[in-house]
């Protein structure tokens, strides 16, 4: 766990310093940032060092969305966004590099992004790229993976009806081939998790 | 005689003792999963403190399992699932089936379900003409050489680089680099138009919550995600067991689920799905279907023994531990679940008498239950299918005479010395080999002509009484090791104690061991009857023999649920040093300086507190001592390892060489133990000094 330096760090600050050390501990990247500017700056920093030609969002606000937007197809690559349509969507982000989407919440002690879904194209665009990219404001991380529960059930009360939630930690891994821990068997090889801290973005 | 049964097993355990390289893969894999554990552990708060939350919170929800089912239905239907209870296998094939034929489905796309293969779904619905593929890795290596598990965690722990790849070249038709970077591309691509043109999204559920009616699914490769996302239509396939009541129960599986399995936290992807999500723009609901499974789960509830079997959660950690599922792994260790679970487990869902084909490779060390998350007492579960096999297939000889061991040995001390000297004559060992079953090469303690019990006097004035101790001799120190047994009683009587030896019998351990739960009983009777005579007086009682103190601690209260008097006695029940550290203080002697000991703690030590005092007695006399362990048995297993052949002392000694290398390693000058049993097998297994503490000093 990271140490507490400075005396006016806040609680989110700290949290989210957990939350990155435990992500990397799995094999993630993860960073902090202050404003929007920065997460698409680095969103597209990543997409261009993964080599994408094709990048989808999902779960972000339009303002992310449309800045990341600008910033990628001006580097020539092409940006896929919702609504995603029934027919084309999985094909579609099959092709794509390089998958961003917001997380509700996180927890700090695991790394763990917690992304809360509707509509299942959501789901893909973290799961079938290569590259995934998951967004999280610090204020939205809770401490530990048991006190989670109380978070999720809150959701389930405002939500009746279907609801998916993802527990995202690090990229898809796995032992199976003589115990060799190995990345990207079927999801994604490289995950990157950004950590928005204050209220600006 | 030896029936197909044994030969069967005796063949297998040959062939996995020449066959180094898959054992070593496997000891690997089991010792990495107990090593990341127990380092993941240090890390929890309250540590190893979990599994009593985690018991709990399964012996809650299963006290509740009819309510909680029906309100776990009720909730996930109000979500849009559809939910089918199906009392066995083919009533939940058949629901399948049927769902298949309605969407008219040609594939089926699987994540990870050992729930599925309980119920053996893939032949089924391949013989309906769907193509299935297992998209776990590990299971789709088994899948593609039509293999089970040799494993629960990893299934194909078995299969080295050499033969993945050339698995893989099979199924794809080109060759494949034996590389692990050159096979996990090979597999991506293999996998992913599966995925995509995936009808049927077919997984298990590691958890289901009645609150919300959402069901948990854990992978760490993402398969699992991409399933049940694609498919046109999902089917979660629940064992009945896996209902817990609220979120916060669930997420205390999904903490313990993984930390157990491997030291992970948590696993890679946790998907929590409640109802299903549409695919895109159309926002068009789509179809999923819950079939919960009771198949023999609501009769195990009804059976005390059988009905903790359902508080297991799959983590696999029983065979990360289990010494002989090590040597011969899942195929000859398991039906379809391996290890020691899939014992009590296979018994409850396959039946009994499928379970009695592996389960005398239990050799009832115990260090499944103390490994088990939700700590299921899994020796007592296996000592039920062994003792209702008995009822078909009698224990063989040589079984029965080492349940019966206090008999012989009243016999070989009667007859001492002509015992002793039969016993050290080649020629009379070969006979014996022939007619009792015992190896010729075991150096068998020796018979004593007087007991501890005729030797026994009290010397102590009554006046500096201020402790009284019933002493449990069990069988070694009255029988083989008196001196030992004076001179642990004289050390009590030294600090104040009156010592007293009740009548008892031998502790009867080996009956648990070898399936007769009726003469376990009637030796616990036996033994508590008296024993809680005495603490009802005021006396604790002593034992020197771990494996007796385990068994009054431990084992009596479970064989006696209604007795009060076992609670009485197992909580006045004290290991040896224990019980002396207490008495006796820090003050020591520097007898022992310049000594350098290598500690074993026996399998039913480990739960008392492994050993510890002991060392520290030993430690207090100036010693050296620090413990030597490989996180398993020795393989001696009580009176297991004398036996000949490969059920017995040859499996016995491959379970003990890794063992046996740790001591050599050491260089110390004598291996320490408390167990009579794990003494002879280190011994020899060793070629080093093996020593009892008391005669150290």
């Amino acid at each position: 766990m990271c140490k507490v330096s400075e005396s006016d760090e806040t609680l989110s600050e700290i949290l989210a310093n957990n939350f990155k050390a435990a992500f990397e501990a799995v094999s993630g990247h993860a960073y902090l940032v202050r404003t929007q500017a920065e997460v698409c700056d680095l969103i597209l920093k990543i997409a261009q060092e993964a080599g994408a030609k094709r990048v989808a969002l999902a779960e972000l606000p339009d303002s992310v969305m449309d800045e990341a937007e600008t910033k990628c197809t001006a580097k020539g690559m092409e940006v896929l966004r919702p609504p995603y349509q029934t027919d084309t969507a999985l094909g579609e982000i099959d092709q794509v590099q390089v998958g961003v989407t917001g997380a509700r919440f996180g927890i700090a002690e695991t790394g763990t992004l917690a992304e809360v879904v509707f509509d299942d194209t959501s789901r893909l665009v973290s799961a079938l790229p290569r590259t995934h990219i998951g967004i999280v404001h610090a204020r939205d991380l809770v401490e530990t993976l048991r006190g989670s529960a109380a978070r999720m059930t809150e959701l389930y009360a405002e939500n009746p009806e279907n609801i998916m939630v993802s527990y995202i930690s690090g990229p898809s891994r796995t032992g199976d081939i003589e115990m060799i821990l190995t990345l990207g068997v079927h999801g994604p090889e490289h995950a990157h998790a950004i950590l928005i801290l204050g209220d600006d973005a | 005689m030896t029936t197909t049964r044994q030969q069967r097993l005796n063949d297998a355990i040959t062939k996995s003792i020449e066959e180094p390289k898959q054992r070593d893969a496997l000891y690997n894999c089991m010792k990495r999963g107990r090593d990341k554990r127990t380092e993941r552990l240090m890390t929890l708060p309250g540590g190893a403190a979990f599994r009593d939350e985690v018991k709990a919170i399964k012996d809650r929800c299963i006290d509740k399992q009819e309510e909680l089912l029906e309100r776990f239905i009720a909730s996930s239907e109000a979500r849009g699932c559809q939910v089918y209870v199906a009392k066995d296998g083919a009533d939940a094939i058949a629901y399948c089936l049927e769902v298949a034929k309605k969407h008219n489905a040609k594939t089926v796309s699987k994540s990870k379900s050992l729930t599925t293969e309980e119920i053996e779904i893939n032949e089924d619905m391949e013989a309906a003409g769907l193509s299935v593929v297992e998209t776990d890795l590990g299971e789709l290596i088994i899948q593609l050489v039509n293999e089970k598990p040799f494993h629960l965690v990893f299934p194909s722990v078995h299969k080295m680089r050499d033969d993945v790849a050339e698995i893989f070249a099979k199924a794809t038709g080109k060759p494949v680099e034996a590389t692990i970077e050159s096979i996990m591309p090979v597999v991506r691509s293999y996998l992913r138009p599966i995925f995509l043109n995936t009808d049927i999204g077919m997984t298990g559920a590691n958890v289901g919550v009645a609150d919300t009616g959402a069901i948990c699914i854990e992978t760490n490769e993402g398969n699992g995600r991409l399933v049940s996302a694609i498919g046109k239509v999902h089917i979660a396939v629940m064992g009945m067991e896996k209902i817990v009541e609220t979120m916060d129960d669930g997420m205390a599986m999904v903490l313990a689920h993984p930390v157990s399995a491997s030291g992970q936290l948590p696993t890679t992807y946790v998907t929590w799905m409640a109802g299903r999500n549409p695919m895109g723009a159309d926002g068009k609901p789509r179809e999923s279907h819950i079939v919960i499974l009771d198949n023999g789960r609501r009769e195990m509830a009804k059976d005390p023994i059988m009905r903790e079997n359902l508080r297991c959660i799959r983590c696999g950690a029983c065979m990360n531990a289990c010494p002989t599922y090590g040597v011969v792994g899942g195929h000859t260790f398991g039906h379809i679940y391996p290890g020691p679970m899939g014992i009590t487990w296979t018994a409850g869902v396959h039946g009994y008498d499928v379970a009695a084909e592996f389960a005398d490779l239990c050799v009832s060390c115990g260090l499944c239950k103390e490994i088990c998350p939700t700590q299921i007492d899994m020796p007592l579960g296996i000592a039920k299918v062994k003792h209702r096999d008995h009822q078909k297939n009698p224990p063989s000889f040589t079984n029965e005479l080492l349940m019966a061991a206090e008999s012989a040995a009243k016999m070989g001390c009667a007859t001492a010395p002509f015992s002793n000297i039969s016993l050290g004559n080649s020629a009379f060992r070969w006979v014996m080999e022939k007619v009792t079953g015992i190896d010729r090469r075991r150096d068998m303690p020796s018979f004593a002509r007087k007991t501890l019990r005729k030797r026994w006097v009290s010397q102590i004035d009554p006046a500096k009484v201020t402790r009284k101790v019933a002493f449990f001799h069990d069988i070694f120190v009255n029988y083989n090791a008196p001196e030992l047994g004076m001179k642990a009683l004289r050390r009590l009587e030294a600090q104040g104690c009156e010592v007293v030896l009740p009548e008892q019998q031998a502790c009867g351990y080996p009956y648990i061991g070898y399936g007769d739960l009726t003469r376990a009983q009637d030796a616990a009777i036996y033994n508590v009857t008296r024993l809680a005579e005495y603490v009802a007086q005021g006396y604790d009682i002593v034992t020197t023999e771990p494996t007796a103190a385990y068994c009054l601690r431990e084992t009596y209260p479970k064989l006696l649920p209604l007795n009060p008097k076992a609670k009485l006695v197992a909580a006045a029940t004290h290991e040896y040093f224990a019980y002396l550290m207490d008495l006796e203080g820090a003050a020591g002697t520097n007898t022992l300086e310049g000594h350098i000991y290598g500690f074993h703690c026996s399998c039913h030590q480990r739960p008392l507190g492994m050993g510890s005092e002991a060392m520290d007695w030993v430690r207090k006399h100036g010693g050296s001592i620090e413990l030597i362990e490989t996180g398993t048995c020795c393989g001696m297993a009580g009176t297991f390892g004398l036996k000949h052949g490969p059920m017995g002392y040859d499996l016995a000694n491959a379970v003990g060489k890794p063992l046996f290398e740790a001591f050599q390693e050491k260089k110390v000058d004598a291996i320490v133990t408390e167990s009579s049993v794990c003494s002879i097998h280190l011994k020899e297994g060793t070629g080093m000094k093996t020593v009892h503490p008391l005669d150290l000093v």
